[in-house]
């Protein structure tokens, strides 16, 4: 795991400031360090609490180091300006955890899209878990997105008439074509 | 002009009083006069009586235009009320200036007896028995004596008369004068040795005897810069002495002044009544025990024979023990709870002088002046007044704490509650304490009486801080500095480390301690918070402090 920025060790961070212009700077530098935190280690989801689904040993609202962890009021303030921002967004199947968007969902669709160009994936049907899990997409960033948010990703694709969602019986999507 | 004395005031216009002085009313709005003429500068101030003097404040310049008349000086005094434009006027009679006069004549009269005028003849009263002085040459006038007010035949106290050389001797230079202790004038009280030209002993306050022959001789000489009198319309218009007049007067301006004068006058009275009492005169007994009493006395001769009369010796013998026995012992209790009161003293001085260790000479001046609601014909002139006192008090107070050495660079910082607290702990025991509302009032008339040094201010909108005008800031400074250094302090932590002797004073040989209370860190580390230089960090075991360095305001 990535070491995270000196920051992380100072003590004040953990306390909500009672200053409004500096608590806002203080939740930006707590958004910026779950999103750093996700991009390094490839934390796609994180429980309320702050344990990375990915590692659940760790909780980035926890500092063992110094003593230190955010109280539960403050994190639900962090979360909300996340999702504000949408830096975060709730996941459906489980109330209880987030998405962590460290980069924004029409980022995503684009990075999927030269994808389908730089794998002549064109006009040919690709499933949703052959994007997240199969073996050409192992050097994109994208790889092992969890599917609810990958088809989140793919649905601004579809808005522009590059894509059609193919949808199994009960109407959730399985396959994707690009045009 | 000799009448008028200079009298030392705070800083805030409280006259700083003797020991054992007290002062009995006060009024404002009064000008001063010097026979008929008005004396420049000296139109408006307040005026105090006391027990000793009457003591003129002036509004504008109190250190340096403030003047007292001694009660010894004053003859009498009358009173003349407001009619039309003209305002009432206490007018003072003065003795000083009578005597003078007569002084003036014989030394014309009798040119050949100069040499007298250099000596002090005292006698002793054939009547009573009391030592009486005077300067006059008793053969010519006969003298009365000032306990009797017999006027003796000359020849009855010719034998006690002695003749001391005292007054000038100083400028002569006599050597062998300075074998007479008088000349030194020597308090009566406390053996201290005063100058010559002084009144009252420096040291407690008494009367000293001669003192008015003595200042009569040598107050020609004798001039204080520092009263600057000018008269209006003052006809020689040089800078020379205004004339010597009869009577002074005090023009009440605002104020009928009657009450005034009527106070003055019972002053007056019980000063002179005072003046001519003899301590301890009619004594009867001292801590119980008969001043005159003799033992009793037994009857011893034994005139009866036989065994009767053994038994009544023996009786007697036992009795005369007894009473041998009991004296003893209350002597010996009296003697004990001196000795008890003595280590009392001793043990109090040591410990004051341990607390003021270095800065002994810094004991914070007692003001004698008691500011009783009942001296002042409105609260408004009480509330000035209680104004002034809390300035000096805690100006004095915190100067001593603080031991900056430049003046300008006192710091002064307290909440009003503290400062409450303190304020009639120390000042108002006794003479009625003050509400808060009237010390708040008191504390906004600071700018109006021209006390420019302290003000008023409230921090974050809510703790009202008694402060001089930049200590704010400083404080602010000190605490941002500190933890800088310190990052993680809490307040406890923080303030004893601002509150320790920083090492840079410390080099300086000069221990600097503050003593900021943890009220006005709290309310400042607040201020840095809302303002964003400092951030928290809020556990259980407490709220810690570091500096802003992530977050920019």
């Amino acid at each position: 795991m990535q070491p995270l920025p000196p920051i992380y060790s100072f003590p004040p961070l953990y306390t909500r400031q009672p200053n409004s212009i500096i608590r806002n700077q203080q939740l930006n530098a707590w958004i910026d360090l779950i999103l750093q935190y996700a991009r390094e280690n490839k934390c796609w989801t994180m429980a309320k609490t702050g344990t990375s689904t990915a590692d659940p040993k760790f909780n980035i609202f926890h500092n063992e180091s110094i003593q230190r962890s955010v109280s539960p009021m403050f994190i639900d303030e962090i979360w909300a300006l996340m999702i504000k921002q949408s830096k975060a967004i709730v996941n459906n199947d489980n109330n209880n955890n987030y998405f962590i968007l460290w980069q924004n969902i029409d980022s995503w669709a684009s990075l999927i899209l030269q994808w389908f160009e730089d794998s002549n994936k064109l006009n040919q049907v690709v499933t949703i878990y052959e994007l997240s899990q199969g073996d050409e997409t192992i050097n994109w960033e994208f790889h092992q997105m969890p599917e609810p948010l990958l088809i989140l990703a793919l649905k601004p694709l579809c808005k522009r008439n590059r894509a059609t969602m193919l949808k199994d019986e009960d109407g959730a999507p399985i396959a994707i074509k690009v045009i | 002009m000799e009448c008028w004395k200079f009298i030392e005031c705070t800083e805030s216009g409280q006259p700083i009083l003797r020991e054992n002085e007290k002062d009995i009313l006060m009024d404002h709005s009064v000008g001063l006069y010097h026979g008929k003429l008005k004396i420049v500068n000296r139109q408006s101030g307040r005026v105090f009586l006391t027990s000793q003097r009457i003591i003129y404040i002036d509004d504008a310049k109190p250190t340096q235009n403030s003047l007292a008349l001694e009660l010894d000086d004053i003859k009498s005094i009358d009173y003349s009320s407001s009619f039309l434009k003209k305002s009432a006027k206490m007018i003072v009679f003065l003795k000083q200036q009578e005597q003078q006069k007569k002084d003036a004549k014989k030394d014309k009269n009798q040119a050949s007896l100069t040499a007298l005028v250099d000596e002090v003849t005292t006698w002793i009263c054939p009547i009573c028995m009391v030592t009486n002085e005077s300067d006059q040459d008793l053969s010519k006038v006969p003298p009365v004596c000032i306990n009797c007010g017999v006027s003796p035949d000359f020849n009855m106290i010719k034998s006690s008369l002695n003749i001391s050389r005292n007054i000038t001797s100083t400028t002569n230079k006599k050597s062998k004068d300075d074998k007479n202790n008088k000349e030194k004038n020597v308090c009566p009280a406390c053996t201290f040795v005063n100058h010559s030209q002084i009144r009252n002993c420096e040291i407690c306050g008494t009367r000293l005897p001669n003192a008015n022959i003595r200042h009569n001789r040598s107050n020609e000489s004798f001039k204080d810069s520092r009263i600057n009198l000018i008269l209006e319309k003052d006809q020689s218009s040089s800078s020379s002495m205004p004339p010597s007049v009869e009577f002074v007067q005090v023009s009440f301006r605002k104020s009928d002044g009657v009450l005034f004068t009527q106070a003055t006058e019972k002053t007056l009275q019980i000063f002179n009544a005072k003046n001519n009492k003899i301590f301890n005169q009619n004594v009867k007994s001292i801590n119980g025990v008969d001043v005159n009493a003799n033992l009793p006395l037994l009857q011893t001769n034994l005139k009866k024979i036989g065994i009767t009369s053994l038994e009544r010796s023996r009786e007697n013998q036992l009795l005369n023990n007894d009473i041998l026995f009991n004296n003893a012992l209350s002597d010996l209790n009296s003697l004990i709870s001196l000795a008890n009161n003595i280590e009392r003293l001793y043990r109090s001085t040591k410990n004051s002088q341990q607390q003021t260790n270095s800065s002994s000479h810094r004991i914070a001046k007692k003001p004698a002046l008691i500011i009783d609601r009942e001296k002042f014909y409105n609260k408004e002139l009480f509330l000035d007044e209680i104004a002034r006192e809390i300035y000096d008090f805690a100006m004095s107070e915190f100067n001593e704490t603080t031991t900056t050495t430049q003046n300008e660079n006192i710091h002064i910082m307290v909440t009003l509650v503290d400062f409450y607290a303190i304020y009639n702990k120390s000042m108002r025991i006794g003479t009625g304490l003050i509400s808060p509302l009237e010390m708040k009032e008191a504390c906004q008339r600071f700018e109006k009486l021209g006390l420019n040094n302290l003000k008023l201010t409230r921090i974050n909108n809510r703790v009202l801080c008694l402060s001089t005008k930049d200590s704010f800031n400083f404080v602010k400074s000190q605490i941002l500095s500190t933890i800088d250094q310190n990052p993680g302090s809490d307040l406890l932590n923080l303030t004893n480390l601002i509150n320790t002797p920083s090492t840079k004073t410390a080099n300086n040989n000069k221990m600097e301690t503050n003593n900021w209370t943890i009220g006005v860190i709290m309310e400042i580390l607040q201020n840095c918070v809302d303002e964003g230089d400092l951030l928290i960090d809020e556990q259980i075991s407490g709220i810690y402090y570091y500096m802003n360095t992530y977050w920019k305001v």
